[in-house]
């Protein structure tokens, strides 16, 4: 009887290609040829799931967030969550991605730690500024330079060192380079927020690049930036009056960048607190053309606690979606906020460490 | 282009007439008619008639798709429209549905050979959601594949390095074991 073992070694792949990153583990332990396969070319390309990581309560999570069956309410299904525990013994403080390689920042001085999810490996990478200076508490950008796919880590002390009158609120990885939201330093409401984008090739800041909103530099207003099918950049503004507007690039260099609006809604609207949170994490569906944004803190019931995320559409859309219940008793920590946080940008990468 | 009837004939000599924009679905077909010269007969070694008239039959169906890299001179063809695409992507799936798993992977050497794109991802894609949502157990069954790892252990590992991906089936996972 024919089966798939009689087809050329192209074709299984393009097969396989098709399964989705979900099904990776069945994949690899079906036998040993599949197993190969999949170390040689990336399976699950095909994104019909949005995946990533984040750092909740400094444990580290996958998540999956499936938006297949937004249309039909039946066919939906929720988000989940799952510890990943190949990590457990290190104590991780934060995580920073770029290209489907995780950066893992540990509590301490010790060096941070890249891991390839998709292929298992760990690996060091040697740090552009002096590490011993490092805090805990400091930022990193994580990217590479561009021939060469050379990985470099930056920390947040040597981009103060070049820019000391900046202020560094978060950044995201993209096409290698790392671009963040900053702020001069200076009293409201004359603060000049911006974009910069530090290039690991020539290891140097480019220029300020705009926004397309002011921020007053009110405590109450909150930026994130979220990576959209490592091709663009997108933008959360929460204004301080609840009004929350998100907007995508069109285009993005180093350079230049230019805006176009996705979505606008008034937070004040929503059923719960939402917008009294410090800070949204969120990710875009261009083809749904959803963003989905999630809260920063737990929700609480008598029983337990769980995660709340908004699945937010043009024309006044909004669904809400639990994940993550945890019962309420001593055998967990409930504190459970969000520390760290990359979404849809996910996908596997073929880099040996 | 006026609408010429092209003779295809399969491996075991079964013959199909079919319009040459249909034909020209297979780029085999297409490479070979590019030259001018006057082609009315081709035959095709590594299809038999049986697959041969199922690749026609998604052909003759998806003759209006848009295919980027046409180089004809003919006008671009409008895009197809959101609901002209959803009736295509129903016809599809129904066209695989009836289609055994041996036949499949028939279809997808037939595609191959041919050069039909849209077949090929459709047929491919068929086997992928098969596997989707199995277990290694049941996968192997469904293709007869030998288990060949040497030990339990080693298949285990597998398993937990590739934990974080999620398996198919847990859908609510208490997130703190």
């Amino acid at each position: 009887m024919r089966t798939i073992s009689d087809l050329p070694v192209a074709l299984v792949e393009e097969i396989l290609s098709r399964v989705p990153l979900t099904s990776l583990s069945a994949v690899r332990s079906t036998c040993k040829t599949w197993n190969a396969l999949s170390k040689t070319q990336i399976f699950g390309k095909t994104r019909q799931q949005f995946l990533g990581f984040m750092m909740i309560d400094f444990g580290l999570y996958s998540i999956k967030f499936d938006l297949q069956g937004l249309n039909y309410e039946s066919d939906f299904v929720e988000p989940s969550i799952k510890r990943v525990s190949i990590l457990d013994q290190l104590d991780i403080f934060k995580v920073f991605h770029c290209e489907g390689l995780l950066l893992c920042v540990f509590r301490g001085n010790r060096w941070p730690v890249v891991w390839n999810p998709y292929l298992g490996g760990t690996g060091w990478i040697q740090p552009i500024s002096d590490f011993h200076k490092y805090q805990v508490s400091d930022k990193f950008a994580f990217g590479y330079e561009n021939k060469n796919r050379n990985y470099k880590i930056l920390s947040a002390w040597k981009v103060l060192d070049v820019n000391p009158d900046c202020d560094i609120k978060c950044g995201v990885s993209l096409k290698g380079k790392t671009y963040f939201f900053a702020k001069e330093i200076a009293k409201a409401p004359n603060v000049k927020d911006f974009l910069v984008c530090f290039d690991f090739t020539a290891e140097r800041f480019g220029p300020r690049l705009p926004l397309p909103f002011h921020s007053c530099g009110l405590f109450s207003e909150h930026v994130t930036l979220s990576c959209v099918r490592d091709e663009h950049l997108a933008v959360l503004y929460r204004r301080y009056n609840g009004v929350m507007e998100i907007y995508i690039t069109t285009k993005i260099e180093p350079n230049e960048v230019f805006w176009s609006n996705f979505l606008k809604v008034d937070l004040t609207t929503f059923p719960d607190r939402f917008y009294g949170s410090r800070s949204h994490y969120f990710f875009i569906d261009e083809e749904k053309k959803v963003a989905v944004v999630f809260k920063n803190e737990p929700e609480w019931t008598m029983d337990c606690s769980y995660q709340t995320a908004y699945i937010i559409g043009k024309g006044g859309y909004l669904k809400s979606v639990k994940f993550g219940e945890t019962p309420n008793d001593r055998k967990h920590n409930n504190a459970w906020n969000i520390n760290s946080f990359m979404l849809s940008s996910y996908v596997p990468s073929l880099v040996q460490l | 282009m006026s609408s010429n009837k092209i003779v295809l004939t399969s491996s075991d000599g079964e013959s199909f007439q079919v319009e040459e924009v249909v034909a020209r679905k297979l780029q085999i077909v297409k490479h070979l008619l590019e030259d001018d010269c006057v082609i009315n007969e081709i035959p095709l070694q590594n299809v038999t008639g049986n697959i041969l008239s199922i690749v026609l039959e998604y052909c003759k169906k998806h003759v209006d798709d848009v295919v980027d890299d046409d180089a004809s001179e003919e006008p671009k063809k409008k895009k197809p429209d959101d609901e002209a695409k959803q009736n295509l992507d129903a016809w599809d799936a129904e066209f695989m549905k009836n289609i055994d798993m041996e036949t499949i992977f028939k279809l997808i050497l037939a595609a191959n050979y041919l050069n039909v794109e849209g077949l090929l991802g459709l047929t491919c894609q068929t086997v992928a959601d098969y596997i989707k949502d199995k277990t290694p157990e049941e996968v192997r069954e469904l293709f007869n594949i030998e288990n060949d790892f040497t030990h339990e252990e080693e298949e285990e590992a597998i398993r937990k390095e590739n934990a974080w991906a999620f398996e198919a089936d847990t859908k609510h996972e208490d997130p703190k074991p």
